[in-house]
């Protein structure tokens, strides 16, 4: 099977600053969950934001579907991350000006995609994610989990190749965990290609492969 | 067009997401139209009402005034009718004597023969044999005693009697003629024209069209003809133009300027307190140039409100106080500039917005 996403020599230095990373290379492909781990300071985020297109490495490639995508345009990048790629963010990441329905269906504006199509498949995700709200609630009215997982209803909505979630599991209780492992476990069955980077002990053995920095 | 219209609605989205910095910005350029209009617009309107009152025909008239031994005639008409660049022109007799037919020793007032090729402002005359027909001015014909204007009167020198039919309301470049009772000629008889009035199509033309009537008077010795023209109308109206045209860009270019930082500073502080947002727009997806769109749309949303409303709002003003109001294209000029200025403001911080790296707005320590 071939690798949806391929991390060549990959390394990062911020500026002034010795590399975070250095010459990391890995392939990530459909249908797997791979875990991300290693002790604070070591990378973990900030591989996330080079995997992700975020970030551009210092020396290294990033391939996406086998084409280099590290060197492409900012707006070829940002097409890619609208298309391919789902995010979740350590903290939710939410809009808290929009109703929750917006928040999840906040990409399809960078896709070019109509809203009302989306909108019975977010809130589907919602209801298998055990978030039931009302549609215009605000995420300020919802507590830290049913942000967590909003975010990843949000993530989920383009069926993305590549699921990057960075801590996505780090305010939620065991029940829900359970959950959102779950749904996660659901989208690789789906052919995404699902990348946690994680500090959770009871998470890895959930995963299909660990990558320890 | 979707995309475009999504991009709008997101835009809109965002604005009233941010009520008290949107509300500064859309009043900030809405301060930036009434300043304009209650200024420039203001100038510009008086510059207008000016130049209108400049631009009358009497101050594009030409007056050609020949002495008795002149021997200008009426065929100058249709000489002066091949001219291009003149409104209407309009010849008279020289003045003789009329008073009241009934009575002798009352006030006596001037009267003249008229003649013109163009459309005649007397009314037509109502047929009466035998009897040559006049018009008398109001002031005419309180003097020469006339009921409504309508009587006998008599020229002094000659006896011929005259039919007053009725009160004529001269052109205002003719008003200076009164108080007087107008004859009516016929301007295919070739008779001796003491006084011709020529009216320019606008006073620029003036010159040209003196210079053109004194080419064809046809008359021997042009000494003979006095010509007086409104020059000095027209050097007020280069003046007039000039100045109030100079005021009114700096002041608009210094209110634009003023607005356009204010207006920045305000988005600017809005976009420094979005940073989050921006950083996860970038990462969901949103390009560097959909970051200046959303920007650049929700300030000229905002600079749409704001201006309609300052224009609504100046021109209430300029009707409460009285003031001419600009015309339609100055105040279609001001929405268009408080959309440019809407623009410019967004710009810095626009692309400050799509430069946020997401890693620095999102990542959590």
């Amino acid at each position: 099977m071939n690798e949806v996403l391929r991390a060549a020599n990959l390394g990062f230095a911020y500026p002034n600053t010795k590399p975070v990373l250095e010459d990391w290379t890995a392939d990530f492909y459909p249908g797997e969950i791979v875990a991300i781990t290693g002790p604070s300071g070591r990378g973990k985020s900030t591989l996330m934001y080079l995997l992700g297109l975020m970030l551009k490495p210092s020396s290294g490639r990033v391939m996406v579907n086998g084409v280099e995508a590290s060197t492409l345009s900012d707006a070829r990048r940002a097409h890619l991350r609208a298309h391919d790629f789902g995010f979740v963010f350590q903290d939710a990441a939410l809009d808290s000006t929009r109703s929750v329905l917006d928040n999840v269906l906040e990409s399809t504006l960078y896709r070019g995609e109509k809203r009302n199509p989306a909108k019975h498949r977010a809130l589907s995700l919602l209801d298998s994610l055990g978030v039931s709200l009302r549609a215009d609630a605000r995420p300020g009215e919802v507590s830290g989990g049913q942000a967590q997982r909003i975010a990843i209803a949000r993530a989920m909505l383009a069926r993305p190749k590549i699921i990057l979630a960075d801590e996505p599991t780090g305010n939620l209780d065991p029940v829900t965990t359970a959950v959102v492992v779950n749904v996660l476990r659901e989208q690789a069955a789906e052919g995404a290609s699902v990348i946690l980077v994680t500090h959770d002990p009871e998470l890895v053995p959930q995963c299909d492969r660990e990558l320890p920095l | 067009m979707r995309q475009l219209r999504a991009e709008i609605r997101e835009s809109w989205s965002s604005a009233m997401a941010m009520p008290l910095t949107s509300a500064m910005v859309a009043i900030v350029i809405g301060c930036m139209c009434a300043a304009v209009i209650l200024t420039s617009g203001r100038a510009v309107g008086a510059q207008e009402s000016v130049s209108r009152t400049l631009d009358s025909p009497s101050s594009r008239s030409v007056v050609f005034r020949a002495g008795p031994d002149a021997a200008l005639d009426t065929d100058v008409l249709k000489r002066v009718a091949a001219i291009d660049g003149i409104t209407r022109s309009d010849a008279f007799s020289a003045v003789v004597d009329a008073e009241n037919a009934h009575f002798s020793g009352g006030e006596r007032v001037s009267a003249r023969v008229h003649w013109t090729l163009d459309e005649d402002w007397l009314t037509e005359p109502p047929e009466v044999p035998n009897h040559r027909i006049g018009y008398a001015s109001v002031h005419a014909g309180e003097l020469l005693g006339l009921s409504a204007s309508a009587g006998e009167a008599r020229l002094v020198a000659s006896g011929d009697q005259i039919t007053v039919a009725g009160t004529v309301v001269l052109p205002d470049h003719l008003q200076s003629l009164q108080p007087i009772l107008i004859l009516r000629g016929d301007p295919t008889a070739a008779e001796a024209v003491s006084l011709l009035v020529i009216v320019a199509d606008s006073p620029a033309l003036v010159p040209a069209v003196r210079d053109a009537v004194v080419g064809v008077l046809g008359v021997a010795d042009p000494t003979k003809v006095t010509v007086e023209t409104s020059e000095k109308f027209i050097q007020l109206r280069t003046l007039v133009d000039s100045q109030l045209s100079s005021f009114s860009r700096s002041l608009t270019f210094g209110i634009l300027a003023l607005t356009t930082a204010l207006a920045a500073a305000i988005i600017g502080f809005a976009v420094s307190q979005r940073r989050r947002d921006f950083g996860r727009r970038r990462a969901l997806g949103a390009s560097q140039g959909l970051i200046i769109r959303l920007l650049a749309f929700q300030s000229m949303i905002l600079g749409a409100v704001g201006g309609s409303l300052g224009m609504f709002g100046s021109l209430f003003a300029l009707n409460v106080y009285g003031d001419p109001w600009p015309r339609l294209p100055f105040l279609l000029a001001i929405l268009l500039l408080s959309q440019v200025v809407s623009l410019l403001a967004s710009v810095g911080p626009a692309l400050s917005a799509a430069r946020r790296e997401p890693i620095s707005e999102l990542r959590v320590p």
